[in-house]
């Protein structure tokens, strides 16, 4: 090559961490690493699960899998660890002019983000709309005792029967509402200017603000699971009118995707005593699929929180690099602005 | 005689090539193809480094191009990764065209070829033309624009590996003997069935792996166009291929999201039991329609535009003129984008879809044909004037415009709905598509290799093999392709792995369409020994070809002012190229849409401009 302007006068390691004074990363293991990571997952994936049965003997690899995925992180983190914002392109056009180059990039991803969750709600709409609701069935008597019937059994006919059962998500629902507060607070912290603010005190408000939104974060997932699978226990507190009681999980209630004999306490009737049973496979998968996808994207930024956090931890957040934040924080509004789409589609309506 | 094809391999016995296992065929072809290219990647280290094999060496030359975040190596190497499935997928396509050589015949199995023409169709849509089109976009639009690279390198690298490992898991039913069954298109319900092979699980999951790939590629090609123009260049002092680029990508980029959501919900389907498409727990098959051809028709354009942008500034240069009517092109392709997006439903007018929607798409996509044909008239009206220079890319660009124009002609047949239910499921659409996807796209980038092959590698191609590759091409291309218009017309059809010309089979055809069969399959052999031409004319010029100057064609869009092979980073980063003589006004001052964004993104006025 005749003239590379200077650049591979320093010796980048494809492993990291990388010399960011001279520019982008020329190499990177990272981006082999991570697609055959994700190739072993969805490979043993689909020997792990086959139309619903489950075959343990798949599990150690798609655990190799998970590995091979976090070591291609680990390795591009490694290179970004020593990011510090002198290197941040900027645009050169109009109309993006002197806006970081990233910044678009995470706007772009985001559009493509928006069609992924209409698809999904395309999906909901088709199968709200062309399916019956349970509740109409069983009323029309249109049903025999014994034999399935197909409806449309929405999650919030159990989620929203009681205030107790719709708390996991209500809370929830306030947690990432604050958790976007803190990222924008960790944000500020990063970007006051230098002088104005002590620097082990903008170290730790940051990391601990980035702290915060990451607890709330697992917070979200963990009240997920336990509406989705654990359930809980309600213990008696007699002067707020409180009684003993058990808020089973909808695992429990028996909406579930393989459920083609749904029974209800709701649909029975009372004159004959006859139970109405319901298929409703394609109602629960629409919930499962649909928050479950959600629920991915927050485990994302659990893990893209999981290493701000830590480089935030080690002080590396300064105004000129504090613009990585709200990168993740665009990101995150938007995982905050599905959720408050997906709640009342789901959980309300 | 028309129902046994057979014949013997020279010194194996008489043991007929029938009783071949056509996976065992398959396969060993595709090792063999690996092992030819593992020679060929050591050879071009030996050629490198002639003083023998040493690991010392050949470890940090490997580790370069498989950790590469360089364009231009992610450019080739998308490049390889194209040319090899479209071998791939060329032997694919020999191996159905020996079953249907005759009626009756049972070279391939029903089974056997339902999954052979999966295969082909899924290899040449996204593991062949795609790499190709990202190939020479990765290449080149960074170069026209006068950016250093693209605006995220390392994803850019992520974009390319998740290919090739997705093509593996696309092929793992091949070597296992259960492929994918279910076409290209994998209709529901019965892709989410059991009957349907096993391997169309990993199918699935290979191409939720192609679609994250493609989404990664938009946001690189996107971000970049959209920031990292060369001062001077304005939206429309853009060359035109990078416009097809950005065309392409925006309409890739909102359609493909659609399609990985149905995989994923097929993919769901298959493996944890979901019931998106179990239509006896009440899911909607035409639900998975809607959301395939919502990505698929736009998808055909996103192979096609690109060639369009090959096209432009072929013509341009071997016209040695301006492209005519610059701005009605680049509304041509945007009106193309946009128009993709309503059209679908014409892939669905047997599918009992909607008579009112079925009515609005057929009035949508015969609107397609305005733009298309403002760009052919556009090309006609540039060549018109111009003092033509036939060199081998013209020559690909003007049966580019003969076959596409043919194919565009006989894709008007099926917007009309009555004729649609007529010509639906028959070899007229199998001709349809072959003569946009191949004379479209592949004629395109045929071009594009002869025009941009010298820029790419600093050699340049030789000429006479070029137009001995154009004559027999194009020739048995033709022969291959347009009798298929007749066999679809008396209604010979399509994915069905035979024929019947003797019985009283509803599906019976005159005796002459098997004469025609074998004249088709004759000239696709041909066809595809054609293509050797350019294999071994790529070989050729890289063994001892003449060296390259940088502008070998007289070009001049950025990319023939930088060296031919272009240096690393392509552009100075801290000095890049400057577009002289544009519209100071235009390329400066953002537009109402403009500022409305600079709003939004809240620009960083304190920075000094363009820094690093």
């Amino acid at each position: 090559m005749s003239d590379n302007y200077g650049h591979d006068e320093h010796h980048p390691s494809p492993w990291g961490p990388h010399d960011w004074d001279h520019g982008a990363p020329h190499n990177s293991f990272a981006p082999i690493i991570l697609a055959i990571g994700v190739g072993i997952f969805l490979l043993m994936f689909g020997g792990l699960f086959a139309f619903g049965e489950y075959d343990p003997s798949y599990l150690p690899m798609v655990f190799v899998g998970f590995a091979v995925i976090a070591s291609a992180f680990i390795v591009w983190w490694r290179q970004d660890m020593s990011f510090d914002g002198t290197y941040e392109p900027r645009g050169r056009g109009v109309p993006f002019k002197n806006i970081q180059i990233r910044k678009v990039g995470v706007w772009v991803f985001l559009m493509s983000e928006m069609m992924i969750f209409t698809s999904l709600f395309s999906t909901y709409m088709r199968y709200r709309q062309g399916i019956p609701r349970c509740d109409t069935v069983f009323e029309s008597g249109d049903w025999v005792e014994g034999v399935a019937v197909n409806c449309y059994e929405p999650a919030s006919q159990l989620i929203a029967s009681s205030w107790w059962h719709i708390a996991p998500g209500a809370i929830n629902t306030f947690a990432l509402i604050i958790s976007s507060f803190t990222i924008v607070q960790a944000l500020r912290w990063a970007h006051k200017p230098e002088g104005s603010v002590d620097e082990d005190v903008r170290r730790k408000r940051v990391y601990r603000y980035l702290g915060a939104t990451w607890c709330l974060a697992v917070l979200f997932l963990t009240l997920k699971m336990v509406e989705w699978f654990i359930g809980f226990h309600v213990p008696e507190i007699g002067f707020l009118g409180i009684h003993e009681h058990e808020i089973h999980s909808l695992y429990s209630e028996g909406y579930l995707i393989n459920n083609d004999q749904y029974q209800s306490h709701n649909y029975v009737d009372e004159a004959t005593g006859a139970h109405m049973m319901a298929n409703i496979r394609v109602s629960a998968t629409m919930f499962y699929v649909t928050t479950g996808t959600h629920g991915a994207h927050v485990l994302g930024g659990i893990v893209g929180l999981t290493y701000l956090t830590y480089k935030a931890w080690t002080g590396a957040y300064k105004p000129q690099s504090a613009v990585s934040i709200e990168y993740f924080g665009l990101y995150w509004h938007f995982v905050d602005l599905v959720w408050v789409l997906v709640f009342p589609f789901f959980y309300l309506y | 005689m028309w129902n046994r094809a057979e014949a013997t391999a020279f010194g194996f016995g008489s043991e007929p090539l029938e009783d071949a296992d056509p996976f065992k065929v398959l396969a060993t072809l595709i090792v063999v193809s690996v092992v030819l290219l593992s020679i060929v990647v050591l050879y071009v280290f030996y050629r490198n480094n002639p003083d023998g094999f040493e690991w010392d060496r050949f470890a940090p030359w490997i580790t370069e191009w498989i950790t590469s975040t360089d364009h231009k190596k992610i450019g080739t190497l998308y490049f390889v990764q194209g040319l090899f499935f479209l071998g791939v997928g060329g032997i694919m396509a020999m191996m159905i065209r020996v079953q249907l050589s005759s009626p009756g015949n049972d070279f391939i199995s029903q089974d056997y070829y339902n999954q052979f023409f999966t295969l082909h169709g899924t290899t040449m849509i996204f593991l062949a033309a795609m790499p190709l089109i990202a190939g020479f976009a990765n290449w080149i639009v960074p170069l026209q624009i006068g950016a250093p690279d693209l605006a995220f390198p390392r994803l850019n690298a992520l974009s390319f590996w998740l290919q090739p490992v997705a093509a593996l898991l696309i092929f793992t039913g091949v070597f296992s003997g259960a492929g994918a069954d279910t076409g290209w298109t994998g209709y529901a319900p019965y892709v989410v069935t059991e009957t349907a092979h096993a391997g169309v699980s990993m199918w699935a999951a290979g191409q939720i792996m192609l679609v994250a790939s493609s989404t990664l590629t938009g946001i690189n090609f996107l971000t970049t166009i959209a920031v990292m123009r060369a001062p001077g260049m304005g939206w429309f002092q853009m060359p035109l291929f990078t416009w097809s680029i950005l065309v392409a990508n925006v309409m890739l980029f909102l359609s493909i999201p659609a399609f990985g959501v149905g995989l994923i919900q097929v993919f769901l389907d298959r493996t944890i039991g979901t019931a998106f498409y179990d239509v006896a727990a009440g899911g909607d098959p035409l639900l998975w329609s809607h959301l395939f051809w919502y990505f698929g028709h736009p998808e055909v354009y996103v192979v096609i535009v690109p060639a369009f942008g090959v096209i432009s500034e072929v013509i341009a240069t071997s016209a040695r003129r301006s492209i005519f009517g610059y701005k009605s092109m680049v509304y041509a392709m945007a009106g193309i984008g946009l128009v993709s997006f309503i059209v679908y439903g014409h892939h669905m007018f047997t599918s009992g879809m909607s008579p009112t929607l079925r009515f609005v798409t057929m009035l949508t996509t015969m609107l397609v044909a305005v733009p298309t044909g403002i760009k052919i008239f556009n090309w006609l009206k540039t060549m018109h004037g111009g003092s033509l220079v036939y060199r081998t890319h013209t020559l690909w660009t003007l049966g580019f415009l003969v076959t596409f124009t043919l194919g565009g002609i006989s894709g008007m047949f099926f917007p009309s709905m009555g004729m649609d239910v007529h010509l639906h499921e028959t070899y007229f659409v199998v001709a349809h598509f072959h003569y946009v996807l191949v004379g479209g796209t592949v004629f395109g980038f045929y071009a594009a290799i002869y025009y941009w092959y010298p820029k790419m590698t600093g050699r340049m191609l030789d000429e006479k093999l070029g137009v001995l590759h154009f004559l027999t091409g194009f020739i048995s291309y033709n022969a291959v392709f347009w009798p298929m218009h007749r066999l679809g017309v008396i209604g010979m059809i399509r994915r069905t792995h035979t024929y019947y010309i003797t019985t009283d089979d509803f599906q019976a055809l005159p005796e002459w369409a098997a004469d025609w069969n074998m004249m088709i399959s004759v000239s696709a052999f041909l066809f595809f020994a054609s293509n050797l031409f350019l294999v071994a004319n790529m070989i050729k010029s890289l063994i001892r070809g003449e060296k390259a100057p940088a502008d070998p064609w007289g070009g001049w869009s950025f990319e023939w002012m930088t060296s031919s092979p272009p240096p690393t980073p392509s552009f100075d980063p801290h000095n890049i190229p400057t577009l002289m003589n544009a519209n100071e006004h235009v390329a400066n001052e953002p537009g109402k849409i403009g500022k409305w964004f600079q709003r939004l993104m809240v620009a960083d006025d304190t920075a000094e401009e363009g820094s690093h």
